[in-house]
């Protein structure tokens, strides 16, 4: 009888202590001991490589024309969870538009003079309107350049509608160019490639792509050249799109430039992985390209943290563009940071930052 | 009836004293849960 | 030992006859059931594949958290008000729950169609009501979407604030009070301060939300220093999961250990402080495990390594302890109870802890093909709070509403 009760209570006792216990560990750890029981950071830097130059000229950065028409067709549709080979975007009656069409698209030339004076020449993304992508390669010159062949493969950043959905304005210049795709391409992404035509989203492709595919994945960082890589990041996207890729060029004298579709992984992630991963990492010379903060001009506390922080990294040049957004470029040069102007031309609706025909040279 | 409030006492007071104990013991055991937990997550990194 | 009990709830007081006689098939048939009717509710209204497709997040996210305070108040706060006790004990669950869920349908469409976007969006702050916030130029996505944020936030507020009154203050001092008089009290004092308590954690998020900064309107988020992020997330992930501790003292916890405070109001205040702690700690150690497993969290960063949506994540992260804890505690009849309290805690909460860790796994993995969602942890549009919830909606339209039919049926309400 004894016995029995003190069992008991003391089964009590254990069960009250190792709830407590539990519980009372996990707040004090999680606060007063936090600093001493996070894992220290690895760093696992690599060297890429150098190169001499490096020019950036964008193609076009006028994704779309009109904000309204463009939220409307995906409001309609069901939100940003909606897979963009369903939305039937709107190809008409838009005034602000390219021959009506709200849609434009995204494409970058990239020329990297290496060490031994050869010039890689590269081609970022492939926009949206073949129509005004066509144009606007016919414009630069670019559309001459494919189709001699004398652009030595295109990157295609993440499947995004308006980097990737205009191809047919790349192949039927240039049906077999190399292409490296990020891991993350859904099964629609491939059949496009291949010519399928996905008429609900108002996209198609009478020319084929002939040429390697090659994906890259984020196990490691991918030194295509010396000084020059790609880092694919396993992020979701809107729309129903995984995985984005962005450039890494380590320019002799200045230092790391990362060159960016639309950098859905964050551009401030962004930099921190490369200073993980990549030798001269702590120190990024330039930014260029989309880094997607109000595309829509909309906004969120997160942007201003973002805009906060950025001034930490002693960036040199910021050479953004097109889904940055508006706000987020007047936000930072008022925050002090280094914008890159345009010239506000070929539809590009503000010489606040590079817009279409603009470049960026760091040599 | 002085005995048996004798006998509730004493049984009263053994409870308490195991009751003690077992917290004791409890608390012990549940950090050691949580630092288990915390390496489960140290692998899963 | 036992305290002088001030007030009940009518729940309290049913008496089961179980229909399917074996525990574990019974469980099992309402999981499967509870499941089916919210695949089907995600289907209609939520799922981007769907019909309605509302899951943007917010929008579809606004109309779960209304469901569910208005479900606290129906079932906690009025105890079934206007409906007399002698009906909602014999009346057939399947007529039961269509009427009450009717009246939690419509009462939440009137306070989001009428109060919200054409009452207090257009006569005091606009950022309330999406029409409102249409006019003045903003896009018609993010106008719903910003105004569903206001709104959802203050029922999540109200649904930790309202519940405490019931469970920990036993609706001390108004328990005296009759229905509808004792209902419209709680729920006058509790959306006071909810209301006070929304203008504080998440108003100064609408300061920075908009451009420019409303800067006469609403102060700087006053966290920021401290964490790092200048988002109302981080008010939200705590007070996520602070309505996660509510329910866990409230059901698997059996009001422990505050009921041990014999009277009222301190009874109250203990639990009060007590869940606040539980919430805290909750919140603090989901963003320390984060910082382990994906590292520390870095200012400015956007997705997965944010500040603010670890954050909002430790509220997830609850929601999906909260989803096991009252699956436990409706479909297996809070299993164990044959034990001490304590002992019978501690195994519950192990259970729950468990069942978390391979709910949280099952999730992420098959999400995207049941519910539409994209893979990963972290996407724009995503907010798996928004799907957990409703499914304990549906748990609680089962239990609340219609007493678990057909597992079981009310044998009779005790006195």
């Amino acid at each position: 009888m004894k016995d029995d009760f003190s069992r008991r209570s003391f089964i009590k006792g254990m069960a009250v202590g190792t709830l407590a216990g539990y519980f009372g560990a996990a707040g004090l750890s999680s606060t007063v001991f936090k600093e001493q029981l996070l894992p220290e950071e690895k760093l696992n830097q690599v060297d890429i490589g150098e190169i001499k130059g490096l020019k950036i000229k964008v193609i076009s950065e006028t994704s779309w024309y009109d904000n309204n028409v463009w939220l409307n067709d995906v409001k309609k549709s069901g939100g940003l969870l909606v897979n963009q080979y369903e939305i039937p975007w709107t190809v008409e009656g838009v005034k602000a538009g390219y021959q009506g069409s709200n849609l434009g698209g995204f494409a970058t030339y990239i020329e990297a003079t290496l060490m031994d004076d050869k010039v890689v020449k590269i081609q970022l993304d492939t926009g949206w309107n073949p129509a005004w992508m066509e144009k606007r390669f016919r414009e630069e010159g670019h559309a001459e350049a494919l189709a001699k062949k004398g652009i030595d493969f295109m990157v295609l950043s993440h499947e995004h509608i308006d980097h990737f959905f205009g191809i047919e304005a790349t192949t039927k210049f240039y049906p077999d160019i190399p292409v490296y795709v990020p891991k993350g391409f859904y099964q629609e992404g491939f059949d496009l490639l291949k010519g399928k035509s996905f008429p609900k989203a108002n996209v198609k492709n009478d020319y084929p792509h002939k040429g390697k595919v090659t994906v890259l994945d984020s196990s490691k960082v991918n030194v295509l050249y010396p000084g020059i890589a790609l880092m694919t990041f396993d992020v979701p996207i809107i729309l129903r799109v995984f995985g984005e890729q962005s450039f890494v060029f380590n320019v002799k004298d200045k230092g790391l430039v990362l060159v960016t579709g639309c950098c859905h992984q964050g551009v401030i992630s962004y930099m921190e992985e490369v200073r993980k991963k990549v030798k001269g990492g702590e120190k990024i010379y330039a930014v260029q390209g989309g880094l997607h903060i109000s595309p829509f001009e909309d906004w969120d506390p997160q942007y201003d943290d973002l805009i906060l922080a950025f001034n930490k990294y002693g960036v040199q040049k910021i050479g953004c563009n097109h889904c940055t957004g508006f706000i987020t470029a007047e936000k930072m040069i008022k925050a002090g940071l280094p914008i890159v102007k345009g010239t506000g031309r070929h539809m590009t609706k503000r010489d606040i930052y590079l817009g279409n025909g603009d470049e960026l040279a760091i040599a | 009836m002085a005995d048996e409030g004798e006998v509730r006492g004493t049984a009263e007071a053994k409870e308490t004293k195991g009751m003690g104990s077992g917290v004791i013991v409890g608390v012990i055991v549940g950090i050691g849960l949580f630092m288990l937990t915390i390496q489960f997550l140290y692998m899963a990194k | 030992m036992a305290h002088e009990v001030l007030d009940k709830l009518w729940m309290e007081d049913r008496i089961f006859a179980n229909t399917i006689k074996q525990p574990v098939v019974r469980g099992i048939t309402d999981i499967i059931l509870a499941f089916a009717v919210f695949m089907a509710l995600w289907w209609v209204f939520m799922d981007p594949r769907g019909y309605l497709r509302w899951y943007t997040p917010q929008y579809g996210y606004m109309y779960i958290r209304w469901l569910l305070i208005v479900a606290i108040w129906q079932a906690y706060i009025f105890n079934f008000w206007p409906f007399k006790l002698g009906w909602m004990e014999k009346t057939h669950p399947l007529q039961k729950g269509l009427i009450l869920i009717g009246i939690n349908f419509a009462i939440t469409g009137l306070l989001v169609w009428v109060f919200y976007y054409n009452i207090f969006g257009r006569l005091a702050i606009p950022y309330f009501s999406w029409p409102e916030l249409h006019k003045t130029g903003l896009s018609d996505f993010f106008s719903r979407e910003y105004s569903s944020l206001a709104i959802l936030m203050m029922a999540a507020i109200a649904s930790w604030l309202s519940p405490i009154w019931p469970s920990a203050f036993e609706n001390y001092p108004w328990h005296g009070l009759k229905q509808p008089a004792k209902g419209f009290t709680v729920f006058a004092v509790t959306f006071l301060l909810t209301t006070y308590a929304y203008f504080i954690f998440m108003h100064p998020h609408y300061r920075v939300l908009f451009y420019p900064w409303q800067e006469y309107t609403a102060a700087f988020p006053w966290w920021y220093e401290s964490f790092r992020t200048l988002s109302g997330n981080f008010n939200v992930g705590w007070i996520m999961c602070a309505t996660v501790s509510v329910w866990l003292t409230e059901t698997i916890m059996e009001r422990y250990p505050f009921r041990l405070v014999k009277s009222q109001p301190w009874r109250g205040i203990a639990g009060f402080a007590f869940i606040l702690l539980l919430a805290w700690i909750l919140f603090f150690t989901f963003v320390f495990m984060q910082d382990i497993v994906w590292g520390v969290s870095v200012e400015g960063a956007k997705r997965i390594m944010a500040p603010d949506w670890r954050y909002l994540h430790t509220g997830e992260l609850a929601v999906i302890l909260l989803a096991v804890a009252l699956t436990l505690y409706f479909y297996f009849d809070n299993w164990p109870r044959k034990f001490s309290t304590e002992v019978n805690l501690l195994i519950r909460v192990a259970i729950t802890i468990v069942g978390a860790v391979i709910l949280h796994w099952a999730y992420y993995k098959w999400s995207p093909g049941l519910l539409g969602t994209q893979a990963g942890y972290s996407h724009p549009q995503q907010f798996p709070m928004a799907p957990v919830i409703l499914f304990i909606n549906v748990m609680l339209y089962h239990n609340w509403f219609m007493d678990g039919w057909p597992g079981r049926r009310i044998a009779k309400v005790s006195e």
